[in-house]
Order: structure tokens, then C-alpha cells, then sequence
């Protein structure tokens, strides 16, 4: 998870989010790990680097129509990289008293450390993710330039 | 000499049998499971690994997650992770009916949920009926299994949880 800490060094009491879906999973990531929200035929006009999230981390289930997929264009590392959801939602503030970690034998279990925790909310759940984690094990092993993110 | 009347003579019966299934409870020692189903199967965990039974409700998917780990649910305010054992003992999906239920079992420090096809019973059955698991059983299954009881003739094979979730966790 990337830091996020008040002026005081202790967690702020909510979370600013983009909750987006993949293939019908709710997900949210902070909002300052994302530069902008573009819509794919705009990142491909731009020749951004992109790559779908379930190229990153497996997501179970059919997905959806083509249309409506944006891009989140994600801050930091070597080249801007857009990470393609099927839809992008909503920005809110998730209670950090709301939030829980994955429970350890999933944590255990799973391949990727970008999924965090968990907000529990009137309307569901929503999976946290760090997308700056996203395909970091890949970037590192092919260096400086950056992976697995395919031309659009 | 009097005949006994036949209510003294039951009297008489019942109060020997009770005397003698007192000497049971005192000498054998009980062990409580949970038995359950997994498509035409029956199996137990022990009750001492049980924490909760709960009714099928949504389980939220978390993406990256194996096959075998069904997402996330939320249990007045914790969240649990929700798994399927069916692979673990070679068995195809069963699938989600209103008889399906999470059984909320812990070990050794670790807890999940369980999703079965259905909560046949919670017995009381002493440690002696418990037989060794079946010389015939696959090694998967075999690391797994513990014992096995006969339960209304039927075979219930006898589950360690703690072995599923070592075997996730490594």
C-alpha cells in the first residue's frame, strides 16, 4: 500500500477512492495514485502504454462489452502506464474504520500484493487496490523500461 | 409368591439401562462433529474446529485469488475468506442451492469459511467408533483425512482443516 499519513504520522480517518469494475468485482484504488481517468480511445490517441488489470492480476468471470472501458493512468514509474478497467464508477471517501485486511489465508495464497484490504460499505464490498503494485515483479525483471503494458 | 407388576418390571429396565449409559458417558470419552455433505459424500470437521455454521449469502470475489479461495464475506463486520475443499479431496463443484452452507472453522491460528452443499447433523459420538481412515484412500486425500465414522449407515469421513489450510498457506 502506498504510504498515506497525515501531518501527524498517523492514518487519515478516510480514504479518498476511484472505485472502478473488472468484470463485475468492485475495486478502488487511492485516488493520488492516479493521474487521470481517460477513456481508451483517448489513451490510444495518445500512444499511452497500457495493459487491461486482468493482465495483471487473474479476475474470474466473462467480461464485459468493449465499450466504456477507461484508462487509469498511474502516477509514478519510468513511462505514464494506463491500466484498462470496464468501468469507472464513482471518486469517494472510504471510512478508514470500514477498511479490513484480506484475511491471511488469502494474502497467503495469493500471487499479487496490489490487493490491500477490503471497505465494507451499506452497498458491498469493495477490494482495495494499490495499482502502483500492479505488475511490479514484472517491471523489475525487465528493467528500467517497464512491463507488461502493450501499445493500444 | 406375587407376580411383579409390569410397571415395576419397566421401571426396573429403565433405570438399569440409564445406570449403564452413565457408565458410558463417565468411561468413554465424546467427541462432537460437525457432518456435512459434499455432492453424495459425508464428511465431519470436529466440533472443537467449528466456530460458527452461516447461511449461504454473497460471497465478494477477491481478483488474484486460486481457484479454490471463493472471495470474501462479511460476519458482522469481519471478513472472512470463504473457501471450497471439493478439489482438495478430488471431488468436481457442487453447486450453490439453499442447503449450502460456510462453515466457519479454525486452526492453528488460522480461520476461514468453508462452503458446503449441506449441514447433515451435530453428534456426540464416543472416541471408540471413530476407525482409522481407509488404507484404500488416495495420498491427497489420505494427508487429510483423520478417521472415519459410520453414521446412520453411512461412511463419514473425518476432516483435518487444519491440513487444508496448511496446504493453502504453503
Amino acid at each position: 500500500m502506498t504510504e498515506h499519513t497525515s501531518a501527524h504520522g498517523r492514518p487519515p480517518d478516510t480514504l479518498p477512492v476511484i472505485v472502478f469494475t473488472v468484470k463485475g468485482v468492485r475495486m478502488g484504488t487511492e485516488v493520488r495514485q492516479v493521474s487521470e481517468l481517460l477513456d481508451v480511445r483517448e489513451a490510444e490517441a495518445r500512444a499511452l502504454k497500457t495493459a487491461r488489470f486482468d493482465e495483471y492480476i487473474r479476475v474470474r468471470g466473462p467480461a464485459p462489452p468493449a465499450e466504456g472501458r477507461r484508462a487509469l493512468v498511474v502516477k509514478g514509474g519510468p513511462v505514464p502506464r494506463g491500466i484498462v478497467v470496464d468501468a469507472a464508477e464513482d471518486v469517494t471517501d472510504i471510512a478508514v474504520e470500514s477498511i479490513r485486511p484480506i484475511p491471511p489465508l488469502i494474502a497467503s495464497a495469493s500471487a499479487s500484493r496490489a490487493v490491500w484490504g477490503v471497505a465494507i460499505r451499506d452497498d458491498g464490498i469493495i477490494v482495495l487496490v494499490d495499482v502502483s503494485e500492479l505488475g511490479r515483479d514484472a517491471r523489475e525483471a525487465a528493467g528500467p523500461q517497464g512491463a507488461p503494458a502493450t501499445e493500444v | 409368591m406375587e407376580p411383579r407388576r409390569t410397571s415395576a418390571l419397566i421401571l426396573e429396565e429403565l433405570k438399569r439401562r440409564r445406570a449403564s449409559e452413565q457408565i458410558v458417558d463417565v468411561d468413554e470419552a465424546q467427541i462432537k462433529l460437525v457432518i456435512f455433505a459434499l455432492l453424495d459424500e459425508l464428511y465431519a470437521f470436529p466440533g472443537t474446529d467449528v466456530r460458527e455454521i452461516l447461511p449461504l449469502g454473497k460471497i465478494s470475489y477477491v481478483p488474484g485469488a486460486p481457484e479454490y479461495v471463493l472471495g470474501v464475506i462479511n460476519v458482522r463486520g469481519d471478513i472472512e475468506s470463504v473457501i471450497t475443499i471439493h478439489r482438495f479431496l478430488d471431488l468436481p463443484e457442487g453447486r450453490r442451492t439453499p442447503k449450502s452452507r460456510i462453515v466457519l472453522a479454525a486452526k492453528d491460528g488460522v480461520r476461514s469459511g468453508v462452503l458446503v452443499d449441506s449441514i447433515e447433523d451435530v453428534v456426540d459420538v464416543p472416541a471408540s467408533r471413530v476407525t482409522p481412515p481407509l488404507s484404500i484412500l488416495d495420498d491427497a486425500r489420505k494427508e487429510l483425512v483423520t478417521g472415519a465414522i459410520e453414521y446412520r449407515n453411512r461412511n463419514v469421513t473425518l476432516l483435518d482443516i487444519g491440513k487444508v489450510f496448511a496446504k493453502i498457506s504453503a
